[in-house]
């Protein structure tokens, strides 16, 4: 008796977590847009260390989250049901942020 | 004189005590994705606040009981396990968060992993507690807590167009993303109306041996510095939405606040940034401990008194003790700051019924207020926070799974 409730606890949380994954599942446009905000915010990050406003230290750990910020939208995206056109999409603004990603890496100095 | 500097201490204590990690968290998300939208739930989660603070405080400086020992005395102790158990959870994740915040502004001054700093902060918390006195703990977070002061100044130096921040006021469906509009106006809610801040504030006036010559001084303090507060808090909104907003940024880490406030204010802005970040969620950090044994020390019965020697109150220490470690673990375990903030803060939201609701009923019992029972006006404003807290009780949980990140 003790078992089959359990089970069925397990499968309420199953279902619970598969329902809040439909809901929040990812679509072309939020993923463009929240990879967007990852090459602004390495674009502003450039602009401030250009004037020295904020320390190498951070800039280096803040390149690096949001350099794992573009892996997690990109496994995302291989994870997401999208057409080939919105394939296309994503895989560009996921290139144009790493690039500026990466020129902020650079500009900070990280290893 | 005496009458105003209290006035004026507590105003400094609203102001560095309303900004910490949610309220900071939750302001900047709400401006970077939906512009100035969002004001009018910084707007009333302040009013709220202000009634639930000065009710409390009234009802300690006239009853002389905190607000958790009228509740246990009033409705019993079958009745307030609820919100005990309710109000510990709640507020060992909000102190989770604040741990976690005040780690992310080292790691960001430092270098070094938040994981890394959650133990040390936890650590140096308990020393404070340890060693300090109410007034101490209180005053001082809340004096270097000023620098928070940056924030407006940014918000002022960016020229923000007023007109369309008053705009934001006034309550206006979200065009889209209305999961997550309305989840982060639950978690405004709830980061400004924390149970913590209304047990703390009710125990610090008994350690203050407030009485019934206080309840003017009181009503001021609570009005004048959570006003201060809110309008900081609403400052984090503004400037987001200025910095990050216009360039198309959204909050997904807590790492981005370090840019908050260097367009306007240079190097000074990084520095001020992680200041405010890490004193506010370190004084909070040091307050929710405090809250957490005020409440454990209270339903029990125990003695409890911050500013005697810890071993005169052995459980009362021991309780702060327990409670600060454990909430460091889940920031020493790398878990996300930003979404523990947001989903501690909906749950404050959610837990609000159980504690709310009997303030109301000890605020118009006579046996505890004599003739400082609730007038008409905080009687509206007491029934409609109790309204709102039901409403939030029930679609919390939905919003979350809808809207949280």
């Amino acid at each position: 008796m003790r078992r089959r409730s359990m089970s069925a606890a397990r499968r309420g949380i199953i279902a619970l977590t598969l329902f809040a994954a439909a809901c929040r599942s990812a679509d072309a446009p939020k993923l463009v847009e929240t990879i967007d905000s990852h090459a602004a915010t390495a674009r502003l990050l450039v602009a401030e260390l250009g004037t020295q406003h904020v320390s190498r230290r951070y800039a280096i750990d803040l390149t690096h989250r949001l350099g794992q910020g573009l892996d997690q939208q990109a496994t995302a995206a291989e994870q997401a049901r999208l057409s080939s056109d919105d394939r296309r999409r994503v895989g560009d603004a996921l290139a144009r942020a790493r690039r500026d990603v990466a020129r902020a890496a650079a500009v900070a100095g990280a290893p | 004189m005496k009458k105003l500097l209290e006035v004026a201490l507590g105003m400094v204590t609203g102001i560095g005590g309303f900004l910490e990690a949610g309220s900071i968290a939750t302001a900047a998300q709400a401006g970077a994705d939906f512009g100035y939208q969002l004001l009018w739930a910084i707007a009333l989660g302040t009013l709220a606040l202000i009634f639930l603070l000065e009710a409390s405080g009234r009802l300690a400086a006239v009853s002389q009981r905190t607000l958790a020992d009228a509740m246990r005395e009033r409705f019993g102790i079958t009745y307030f396990v609820i919100p005990l158990v309710v109000g510990l959870l709640v507020s060992v994740l909000v102190l989770s968060s604040e741990i976690g915040g005040a780690a992310l502004a080292l790691e960001m001054a430092t270098g070094i992993a938040f994981r890394w700093w959650a133990l040390p902060v936890a650590l140096c918390g308990w020393f404070v507690l340890w060693r300090g006195t109410f007034g101490a703990i209180e005053n001082g977070t809340a004096l270097l807590g000023l620098a928070s002061i940056a924030i407006a100044v940014a918000a002022v130096r960016l020229h923000p167009a007023w007109a369309h921040v008053a705009s934001g006021l006034a309550v206006t469906r979200p065009t889209h993303d209305r999961a997550h509009y309305w989840f982060l106006a639950v978690g405004i809610f709830g980061a400004a109306v924390s149970p913590y801040l209304y047990y703390f504030y009710s125990s610090g006036a008994i350690e203050e041996g407030w009485d019934v010559g206080c309840v003017a001084s009181n009503r001021w303090s609570a009005t004048l510095g959570n006003l201060f507060g809110g309008a900081l808090s609403a400052a984090v909104l503004v400037v987001a939405v200025l910095v990050f907003r216009t360039r198309g940024i959204h909050v997904e880490r807590f790492q981005q606040m370090g840019l908050l406030l260097t367009p306007a204010l240079g190097h000074w802005g990084f520095v001020l940034m992680l200041a405010t970040l890490g004193i506010n969620c370190f004084g909070a950090t040091a307050e929710v401990a405090l809250s957490c044994a005020y409440l454990l020390a209270q339903a029990f019965g125990w003695e409890w008194k911050q500013d005697a020697r810890p071993r005169e109150h052995a459980r009362f220490s021991l309780s702060y003790t327990v409670v600060i470690v454990l909430a460091a673990v889940p920031t020493a375990l790398g878990v996300d700051a930003l979404a523990l903030t947001n989903f501690s803060m909906a749950l404050t939201s959610a837990s609000l019924p159980v504690t709310v609701l009997p303030l109301l009923v000890l605020m118009n019992d006579r046996a505890y207020l004599h003739k400082h029972c609730n007038g008409w006006t905080s009687n509206v404003a007491l029934g409609i926070i109790g309204v709102l807290a039901v409403v939030l009780l029930f679609v919390t949980i939905p919003l979350q799974i809808l809207g949280g990140s």
